[in-house]
């Protein structure tokens, strides 16, 4: 009883952190980049005013959209709740572990994408449809580059699930593997396109020809917008929570040993300020690339997935 | 009554038979709801379909599966003669390679034999070039069940044979075969399926590509069965038969749907379509679940098999030597790739046919569903809720076929929990409607679409110039340009029409000239056949004596 | 496993991932970085490897190659580049798509080829030899399918890279040896030099392409 109810709350916890601190997130970010550009930056809360700004503004509804205009930022919104609820944060072991299944979270993810191409295309004009086809095309090696990395994870822990994974990993006996590096470097190649960073996409882009996610947005206003951007927070936060979870588990607390929580937040803090810093770092020193090359980009993470695999299978072998 | 002399004909019901029994109830109930009540090619073709799946033995099985080739040819010429006739020659060919099959001794050969039958007929690659053509034909009711039950009735008998009748002679490399042809149809079915312009191409070409969802499943499960293992095997298996049973499900929603396009607007073309969700709100709605599921999104009911299939291939993936290893992460890829692009045929069939401003006169002024086949969709959907909320309770139905066909397979409980997913987003949905109710302001207010600054549309164009929006192709095009001219070629061929098609089209020519030749042979020549036809059998028959 | 060979392991598979990572690459100046990136890991694998075998001349096969190949040879990589101006793209023979899969391939042969050879070897060297093998296929095919001769050369080192790895992995293998094989390499980096002197002198390009059509018609 008292476990379920330790793990009640330590993800009542996680949910309410990560709900309140995404926005913080993506503000640290900003600064962050601000300053290695040499420019003083927006202060670390703005997207929060950013949020009620939009909240207070009027919603516009394009004469051309249908009915079903206001769904899909509330899709896009409900899609990477629901994940970012099932990824563990700062401890494991919560009340929502036995839902979280890897391929769970790539369905939730493929939602919001589709959640969010369906917006562009809604209200009918030229740079939403464009977006939405460059997106498609960008899901098709980013899908298939997750779900080959999901096979060095399951060898590796004996498990699909999040949870399963991050336990599997947090004690030491897996130690440092050459195909962990593999599927490190695809699994960040993957989270870049998907939150829209640099190499791929440009979030503070404002040229509608060469945007993507944002295209897809153009039309929305008010608090349709106030969703998509909260949303487009909560998937950089998320897309943090899992790569932590799944290659720095160190340290993270057990949902029913009340005691480890303090050390894992603060640890928990730490590991996200510098993927923050190091997310910085990468924008500021890459320039956008065409296109037609972002293909080329997540099938080398594709391969590098399998590669993963293919090692794997080597140092099984030789009992490593 | 009806059979082999001296052998009378066996009717078998078992657990298998039945599961594919009730994938076709629901698909029979809305195509004869949809209009085809009163034809009776349709009623054949349902009582060939039965007759399959209660045969007790082979005749009576090739006698349903025939009856059921006979009766769709005949409704698919109804709807258009040409492919007709192609449809005519695969069947013939699938008969041709499935009757000398049932009377072989148990060996490998059957199941090649088997195989090459049942999948030419269930649209399995490289022999599904025919179904794009083929299903698109005939009236709607009928494109539904023949997408949604039929090719499930082929893939029927291939699990009949592989699992039941052939178990005693099989190997690994059955299941690797089968499971190579499946990823082959998930590649291209889903990458056409994104390209093709016509809703009931599209829609087809989906189809190919669940065939092949399910026979990667058969495959693997074939594989496990070969070298015992136990968890694989009730695990590739649940995949695929919960994936007959979800495609049989929204795929004829959308195919109905697809008819109701084509009688509301006379057109079935993406690119004449456009904002049909203003005009017909319930059919759009319906289109909206069914494409929910040909996408394979979660809290659809397409998402639980291809969960479970995922499992299966890394549970696959995990057994065997390197080759295994590279084998079964390429077909992990090659899943991930096609769920991808089921996904963008999805949001192109619903944001291009169903969203944006309408592309023609026609479009805009469509109405909405007929009674009859909205009713049928309706069903369907309706049928579809279980699945997609509860699919362990359906899973733990196919527990009897699952012993039927191994009976050694444990199978795991459904580690995706649709409702605790629904309940997490309900929390999510109040906590946003608080934040909106407490800061934000409520109203919307209808304006003129920003469009990045460009100026409204002249007034002769009432829904603005249809050519500022994507269209068909258009969204398409990056899709083609990095994966399809790679697959299909520039002129955007099935590589099986190129590599197989063609061919045989040649050798048809050939043969034609040479049988003209022969009708114009003198007299002479045809006395010299005969003479040589006399001498090789007083030949053959001195050979025979003597040895 | 101990840290000694997962962190070896750790550095075979960086060097194996620039490796790969340069197939995938269509500017000079990013093949040059790689390749600058693969030679310091290559030189830390084999100090590394020295501490671990307390070899001293494995310090030294350290030092020269981050002397040589992490600095002098980047450096004159980089000044040919800027001399010829190719910092554009440089043309490749086949898609990068299919290059890829090729190399990804190779790297599957390696792993099939090394396992049951080398069944009786240390069974911790295994895969060590595994990614040493990949990278010299690798350098292999990134030589074949550059047009541009500068990239030949990359891949050429590349290879060379593999050769070193191979060697700092095996426990007993002479100092001397590498020592040629580097100085071999600086060799034949001169030549090339001299050689893509002549060629910018006759054709004024270095798209190697066009000298193979002259070839073809000679015959």
């Amino acid at each position: 009883m008292l476990a379920f109810v330790l793990a009640f709350i330590a993800t009542a916890l996680h949910i309410a952190l990560c709900f309140a601190g995404a926005p913080l997130l993506t503000g640290i970010v900003n600064k962050l980049r601000a300053w290695l550009l040499g420019r003083r930056g927006p202060p670390v809360l703005q997207p929060y005013l950013h949020l009620a700004k939009l909240l207070r503004k009027t919603t516009l509804l394009p004469d051309t959209a249908t009915e079903l205009f206001i769904l899909w930022p509330l899709g896009v919104f409900l899609a990477i709740a629901v994940a970012i609820m099932l990824i563990p944060g700062f401890a494991t072991g919560m009340l929502t572990a036995d839902a979280g299944d890897y391929i769970t979270i790539v369905g939730l993810f493929a939602l919001a994408r589709a959640a969010t191409m369906l917006g562009g295309l809604e209200t009918g004009f030229g740079f939403g449809g464009a977006g939405a086809a460059r997106e498609a095309l960008f899901g098709l090696f980013a899908e298939g580059a997750l779900l080959v990395l999901l096979l060095a994870f399951a060898l590796l822990a004996q498990d699909t699930s999040l949870d399963g994974i991050a336990t599997a990993f947090r004690s030491a006996h897996i130690g440092i593997s050459v195909s962990l590096g593999f599927a490190l470097a695809a699994m960040l190649t993957v989270a870049l396109t998907e939150t829209g960073r640099i190499p791929t996409d440009n979030p503070s882009g404002h040229l509608e020809l060469a945007m993507v996610h944002e295209a897809m947005a153009l039309e929305y206003s008010g608090r349709l917008l106030a969703f998509i951007d909260y949303a487009a927070m909560l998937r950089l936060l998320a897309w943090m929570n899992l790569i932590g979870t799944i290659f720095l588990p160190f340290g993270m607390a057990r949902a029913a040993a009340f005691l480890s929580w303090p050390g894992g937040l603060l640890l928990w803090a730490g590991k996200l300020a510098v993927m923050a810093a190091a997310l910085s770092v990468f924008e500021v020193s890459r320039a956008k690339m065409r296109v037609f090359r972002v293909p080329e980009f997540l099938g080398a993470a594709l391969l590098l997935g399998m590669l993963a695999g293919v090692f794997l299978f080597v140092a099984a072998r030789i009992g490593a | 009554m009806f059979g082999l002399p001296g052998q009378g004909m066996h009717l078998h019901l078992d657990a298998l038979s039945l599961l594919f029994g009730c994938i076709l109830l629901p698909q029979v109930a809305a195509a004869a709801l949809a209009g085809m009540r009163g034809s009776v090619p349709f009623w054949a073709f349902v009582l060939g379909m039965g007759l399959t799946l209660l045969a007790g033995d082979g005749f009576t099985l090739i006698l349903g599966f025939e009856l059921m080739s006979a009766a769709s040819w005949l409704l698919v010429m109804q709807g258009d003669a040409k492919p007709a006739t192609l449809y005519a020659g695969v069947a013939i060919f699938s008969a041709a390679c499935l009757i000398p099959a049932m009377f072989l001794p148990v060996s490998s050969l059957a199941f090649v034999l088997i195989a090459i039958g049942a999948g030419a007929k269930a649209g399995l690659a490289p022999l599904h070039s025919w179904l794009p053509r083929a299903h698109p034909a005939p009236p709607a009711g009928v494109s539904a069940l023949m997408s949604g039950g039929m090719v499930k009735v082929a893939l029927y008998v291939l699990i009949r044979y592989a699992f039941v009748v052939l178990a005693p002679a099989q190997q690994p490399w059955w299941g690797v075969a089968l499971a190579a042809a499946g990823a082959l149809s998930v590649l291209i079915g889903a990458l056409r399926a994104v390209l093709e312009v016509e809703l009931k191409t599209l829609l087809a070409c989906s189809t190919v590509e669940y065939v092949g969802l399910i026979a990667v499943g058969l495959g693997l499960a074939l594989y496990a069965k070969a070298i015992g293992d136990a968890e694989l095997s009730g695990l590739a298996l649940q995949a695929a038969l919960l994936c007959a049973v979800a495609h049989g499900l929204f795929k004829p929603i959308l195919f109905i749907g697809a008819g109701e396009v084509k009688h509301a607007t006379g057109t079935t073309s993406l690119n004449w379509l456009g904002g049909m969700m203003r005009g017909t709100p319930r059919l759009g709605m319906l289109m909206l679940l069914g494409a929910l599921g040909m996408a394979a999104l979660p809290l659809g009911p397409g998402f639980a098999p291809e969960f479970l299939l995922f499992h299966a291939a890394i549970g696959a993936a995990a057994t065997g030597g390197i080759l295994a290893r590279i084998g079964f992460s390429a077909l992990l890829a090659v899943l991930g790739i096609g769920a991808a692009l089921a996904l963008a045929a999805a949001v192109r069939l619903i944001g291009l046919g169903f969203l944006g401003r309408p592309r023609s006169l026609h479009a805009a002024a469509a109405e909405d569903a007929r009674r009859g086949p909205f009713l049928a969709m309706a069903l369907l959907g309706v049928c579809c809720v279980p699945l997609a909320l509860v699919p362990g309770l359906i899973l733990d139905l196919l527990n009897p076929v699952i012993m039927l066909l191994a009976p050694a397979a444990q199978t795991p409980p459904l580690a995706y929990a649709p409702i605790t997913l629904l309940v997490l987003a309900g929390i999510a949905a109040l906590a946003a409607g608080f934040a909106q109710t407490r800061w934000g302001v409520r109203g919307l207010r209808e304006v003129p679409a920003w469009n990045g600054g460009f100026g409204r549309s002249p007034a002769w164009l009432p829904f603005g110039d249809p050519h500022t929006q994507a269209s068909a192709t258009g969204f398409a095009e990056p899709i083609m340009r990095v994966l399809g001219k790679g697959l299909l070629g520039t002129a955007m061929t099935d590589p099986a029409e190129r590599f197989l098609l063609a061919p045989l089209f040649r050798l048809q020519t050939k043969l034609i000239r040479l049988a003209e030749r022969v009708r114009r042979a003198t007299i002479r020549e045809r006395l010299a056949f005969v003479f040589a036809a006399l001498v090789a059998c007083l030949l053959a028959l001195g050979l025979g004596q003597g040895g | 496993m101990s840290l000694t060979f997962s962190l070896a392991h750790l550095l075979g598979g960086i060097i194996l991932l620039c490796a790969f990572l340069q197939l995938s690459q269509r500017r000079l100046a990013a093949m040059i970085t790689l390749y600058q990136t693969e030679a310091l890991v290559l030189a830390a694998a084999a100090f590394w490897q020295g501490y671990a075998q307390a070899e001293f001349n494995l310090y030294l096969t350290g030092i020269i190659t981050f002397a040589l190949k992490a600095v002098l040879l980047p450096w004159g990589l980089r000044q040919i580049m800027l001399r010829f101006n190719m910092l554009r793209a440089v043309e490749t023979a086949l898609p990068m798509a299919v290059s890829m899969i090729l190399g990804l391939a190779l790297i599957g042969i390696a792993v099939l080829v090394v396992l049951p050879v080398t069944m009786n070897a240390i069974s911790l060297t295994r895969e060590d030899l595994a990614i040493a093998l990949s990278v010299v296929l690798l350098g292999l095919l990134l030589m074949i399918l550059r047009r541009n001769a500068l990239a030949q050369i990359i891949g050429f080192l590349s290879m060379e890279n593999g050769l070193v790895l191979a060697a700092i992995g095996m426990p007993g293998m002479p100092f001397v040896a590498e020592f040629s094989v580097a100085l071999l390499v600086l060799l034949a980096f001169l030549v090339v030099g001299v050689f893509l002197l002549r060629i910018r002198e006759h054709f004024d390009t270095l798209d190697l392409s066009g000298l193979e059509e002259i070839e073809r018609r000679g015959r």
